[in-house]
């Protein structure tokens, strides 16, 4: 026995969709709140994106992927460039972002539903809410993945249209949407599956083929050669495997992934026990989702990737709607069994009616508030909260307040995350002079985000508060360091070999170059885990009064933390763990070195974390440094 | 042309489209690695106001496919219900 499918699916009214747009807006700002966080990705499309207005030089090949070769993201260089242009900031961009993504809720609602009936279109939206709210797809962020669940429901659903038109046009506008979905995040190339089952469920299906793998071949190429002629050569010398391995910044529940492939089996039932037209649409979401779910699970157990359900943002909507129309097919079966209706099933076919009505407030209110849709904090370790992209600025004009340079602030800037404040610095401030005089005693500067609660009763001398939110502050410790910051030595370090040392320090440009870090570090080593450590040594200078400073390197979830292997002073030591030195100023000597060793990608020490400058810890006198290790105990580290 | 001439030309053959897709692949993909080994990638960078008009015309698009999607699952599907289903009205 077959589900006898009618062609004319009931589909979801306004009431419903609208109840869900607004739902779904509430769900993101509280997912992701109002101000975006800092994040590297964001940092370099910034950048790209004030190169192209301000020097009339737009890069047209993409940004760089986690796959060493390959490149993506043009589209969305425009797009950022287009807001730009029309004065939209940073927060409006994100708030823009939001209402894509209750947009998603409303297309996958509405094509779920032509797939499978109403009830799937309600069941897809709430399935979306809980994978949205687990997915690793950092809606705090600005980046390109943010419109991928949008774009990439788009392509889906407009391929549904061409079937319930019976016409190709939707599908050449599914074909130029997958393009530019493509254009977003390259692993979209799988697209191409849906449109091919969907070009040959339509009248005429070799002259669909053509032109809709035409019209999608074209764009993508189109659109951005620049990126495709980089691909192929990166792919003609051969791509690497991702350096970003490693440490525990990669928080991925997998919940997206388990629901995607529950989702797939019971779609693939689905498709045994249907027939008609409700066929070709199982076919065609199955032809969506299933090709993602195998390369993902291949390229997991080929260890070509991490574990991350990130890549499968664009599929978001498409593998809610999986599971809800799965379980609805089943469900239509049990009944076509017992030969029974569901209590209200027809009568609130479109959710109308008293019933309906209800039903509706219920499944908005349930998307609005699901229990899951808390702001997430993704960049720093912890529980600790994030920085956001205006404290760069806001960290540049309280050292300007110092006396400060750019130049100056950036060698002494110490952060969670400070490689991407430190890069982002003087792309939003790149021409702030100083005002007012230096204290010599204040030579280095912490900036952290916390909760205001987690702050001292009194404020220390040195530690000021740069913004203050309901969530969260922005603390900055002026304090006396007896580092110097401006020159180090970098080496590599073998077991069994001599280490090779070069010295480094921060270079800072001024001038904004397109695919260039503002800030440099000749020499810095991206270090082959395996084989070797990376040692910083730093030169440390005892002040003529003498007395102690502490060092301590906090273990933070996403964190790169290494171990205290020298100090300097005849009367300093280091804990056996190598996380704390104390080191003590002895009359006899000036000073030396202190040297700090990282494996990267180990479990401590995510490669995210190390890139662009030393990572994070604490050298500081005792009373700050005291407070600031109590401060981060608040974290949450593991 | 008349839809005789045309297709006594081959203009509309689903072969001669395919012939003609394959092509344009094989030789993009054949020139862009050697091109690119050599030269660097062309078009590495472009003006702001060409940047500005592709994004204009990419929004376009999703705007266009936003619509379509909207159009076509909320409305033909309650017409097609109706005409197929009566009891669905």
């Amino acid at each position: 026995m077959v589900v006898n499918d009618s062609p004319g699916t009931p589909s979801l009214h306004w009431p419903v969709l609208l109840a869900l747009l607004g739902a779904g807006l509430v769900f993101h700002v509280r997912l992701g709140g109002l101000e975006p966080a800092l994040w590297t990705d964001t940092v370099f499309d910034q950048r790209a994106v004030a190169v192209c207005l301000a020097q009339d030089r737009c890069l047209d090949r993409g940004v760089p992927t986690s796959v060493p070769g390959l490149r993506h993201g043009t589209t969305w260089l425009h797009w950022r460039t287009l807001a730009e242009r029309a004065g939209l900031d940073l927060a409006a961009v994100h708030v823009l972002l939001h209402l894509a993504g209750a947009l998603t809720f409303v297309l996958t609602a509405l094509a779920a539903a032509r797939v499978a009936g109403p009830w799937a279109g309600v069941g897809a939206a709430l399935v979306l809410a809980y994978v949205y709210s687990s997915h690793d797809f950092q809606p705090t962020v600005v980046y390109n993945n943010r419109i991928l669940p949008l774009l990439g429901t788009l392509a889906w659903a407009l391929c549904v249209a061409a079937l319930a038109t019976r016409h190709v046009a939707p599908l050449v506008l599914a074909a130029a949407v997958g393009a530019l979905t493509t254009e977003v995040h390259i692993v979209f190339l799988l697209f191409a599956a849906c449109l091919l089952a969907s070009a040959l469920l339509l009248p005429r299906p070799g002259r669909s083929l053509a032109a809709v793998l035409g019209t999608y071949a074209a764009l993508v190429v189109a659109l951005s050669p620049g990126t495709w002629a980089s691909n192929a050569a990166g792919i003609w010398r051969g791509i690497g495997p991702s350096p970003y391995t490693g440490g525990q910044f990669i928080w991925s529940p997998l919940d997206t992934e388990r629901v995607g492939l529950v989702g797939v089996a019971a779609l693939a039932a689905g498709l045994v026990v249907t027939r008609g037209e409700r066929r070709r649409r199982i076919a065609v979401l199955l032809a969506f989702t299933a090709p993602i779910m195998v390369v993902f699970e291949a390229a997991v157990f080929g260890g070509v990737t991490t574990q991350t359900d990130k890549y499968l943002g664009a599929w978001l909507g498409g593998i809610a709607a999986s599971l809800a129309c799965g379980v609805s097919v089943a469900a239509d079966r049990v009944r076509e069994v017992l030969g029974r209706t569901w209590v209200g099933a027809r009568g609130c076919a479109g959710l109308r009616g008293p019933l309906g009505t209800a039903l509706q407030a219920c499944l908005a209110a349930g998307i609005a508030f699901w229990p899951g849709a808390r702001l997430r904090e993704w960049k720093v370790p912890g529980d600790l909260p994030g920085m956001t992209m205006e404290d760069a600025r806001r960290v540049a004009e309280a050292a300007r307040f110092h006396g400060w340079t750019l130049e100056r602030t950036i060698p002494r800037l110490r952060s969670l995350l400070g490689h991407d404040l430190i890069q982002l610095m003087p792309v939003v401030a790149p021409r702030v002079e100083p005002e007012g005089a230096v204290s010599g005693d204040l030579t280095a500067l912490t900036v952290l985000r916390v909760r205001p609660a987690w702050l001292p009763p009194a404020m220390p001398p040195g530690w000021e508060v740069l913004d203050r939110g309901r969530e969260s502050v922005l603390l900055a410790v002026w304090a006396q360091s007896w580092v110097d910051w401006d020159r180090f030595e970098v080496c590599r370090v073998r077991t069994g070999a001599d280490p090779v040392c070069r010295t480094s320090g921060f270079l800072v440009s001024r001038r904004l170059k397109v695919e260039e870090n503002q800030v440099l570090l000749p020499g810095w080593p991206w270090p082959n885990p395996e084989a070797e450590e990376v040692e910083v040594r730093l030169r440390v200078r005892f002040p003529p009064s003498g007395g102690e400073q502490w060092v301590f390197v906090p273990v933070l979830l996403r964190g790169c933390a290494g171990r205290v292997v020298a100090v300097p002073g005849a009367g300093s030591s280091i804990a056996p763990d190598g996380r704390s030195a104390v080191i003590r100023a002895d009359g006899a000597e000036d000073g030396g070195t202190l040297a700090l060793r990282w494996r990267v990608g180990d479990r401590d020490c995510s490669a995210y974390a190390w890139p662009y400058g030393i990572p994070f810890f604490v050298e500081a006198p005792p009373e700050d440094a005291r407070l600031l290790e109590d401060l981060l105990s608040h974290g949450g580290g593991p | 042309m008349t839809g005789d001439r045309a297709h006594r030309a081959g203009v509309s053959s689903p072969r001669r489209a395919w012939t003609a897709l394959a092509t344009a692949f094989l030789a993009c993909v054949a020139w862009t690695p050697a091109c690119s080994a050599e030269q660097g990638p062309p078009l590495y960078e472009m003006p702001a106001w060409a940047a500005l008009a592709v994004g204009v015309l990419e929004a376009l698009i999703v705007l266009a496919g936003l619509v379509a999607a909207v159009w076509t699952l909320t409305r033909s599907s309650g017409r097609a219900s109706r005409a197929r289903d009566p009891s669905a009205m």
